[in-house]
């Protein structure tokens, strides 16, 4: 009785270990890594919300075969778990580096601007001295003039 | 009695075949939707750049869609499905890989270009508010 009983709960812690540790999957494993390194780039969910949210679907129906033992599924949601995850990540990345060119545009705007506007002035000045230079000479050659009829 | 013992046994092996045909079917046209979003997948990433930016992954989208049309043909519905599957993903992101490339060119070189233009600003702005009142200055000397 008492070692019937025994191995009744042997069996049973046993078969507990099984459901609660499923056979390892490489697909699933490399998913787990995959998508939970892209969740950690902030670019992703600003810019790739929906490819992460895909990808985490995609691992929780590979989470959910593994704990059924479909090793099939696992293996096959998982692939498309980590692919998409990687998805994420790289129309992320493509994303944030056209974000910051829109935004050093508006700079290179300005400096352009400022240089444009600094080629301007400098032009007007140097019309306005040539201008004045001119006066000067006019009134010294009317002086000069004026000096030889005296 | 026994006519028409044989009658329902043909005629529930007729339903039975019609029934395992018409799954099969299901399977495929299945696998043919799959098989048309990863050609289009491939096509798009074919006319992204990938071939140079992601040749491999490029293979490999190439090598699971060729198998998953293989197996379709074979009858294999859940292989081709999967197999179209994998493809679509990895032409996707054979695509990605391109369009990634592109904008991170894209940015470094915008990036060279401002900073030599603020390089620019920087040294024509320092003497710009010494240089700007020389030429009312050089007349006077002049004279």
């Amino acid at each position: 009785m008492n070692k019937g009983c025994l191995t009744g709960i042997a069996l049973a812690v046993a078969l507990a270990g099984c459901a609660s540790t499923p056979m390892p999957n490489a697909a699933l494993e490399n998913a787990r890594t995959v998508v939970a390194t892209t969740e950690a780039d902030p670019n992703v969910e600003r810019y790739a919300a929906l490819d992460i949210e895909a990808a985490r679907n995609q691992l929780a129906i590979a989470e959910s075969a593994a704990l059924n033992n479909d090793q099939e599924t696992a293996s096959q949601a998982g692939y498309l778990a980590g692919q998409t995850a990687r998805l994420a990540e790289l129309r992320a990345t493509a994303k944030a580096d056209d974000a910051h060119v829109a935004n050093g545009q508006a700079e290179r705007d300005r400096i352009q601007l400022a240089a444009r506007d600094r080629e301007a002035a400098q032009a007007q000045t140097a019309q306005a001295a040539a201008a004045a230079r001119a006066a000067q000479l006019q009134a010294e050659a009317n002086a000069l003039k004026a000096q030889s009829q005296q | 009695m026994r006519n028409t013992m044989r009658y329902v046994t043909s005629a529930s092996l007729v339903l039975a075949s019609s029934l395992v045909g018409w799954s099969a079917n299901a399977a495929n046209q299945i696998a043919d939707d799959k098989i048309a979003v990863a050609q289009a997948a491939l096509q798009r990433a074919e006319q992204s750049g990938a071939p140079q930016s992601a040749p491999v992954e490029l293979a490999t989208a190439r090598d699971k869609l060729a198998r998953a049309q293989k197996a379709n043909a074979d009858r294999d519905g859940k292989t081709a499905t999967a197999l179209a599957e994998q493809a679509n993903i990895d032409a996707q992101v054979a695509e990605a890989t391109a369009v990634e490339q592109h904008s991170h060119a894209a940015a470094v070189e915008f990036d060279r270009s401002l900073q030599a233009l603020r390089n620019e600003a920087l040294r024509t702005n320092a003497p710009a508010t010494t240089t700007v009142p020389l030429p009312v200055a050089a007349p006077t000397t002049a004279q």
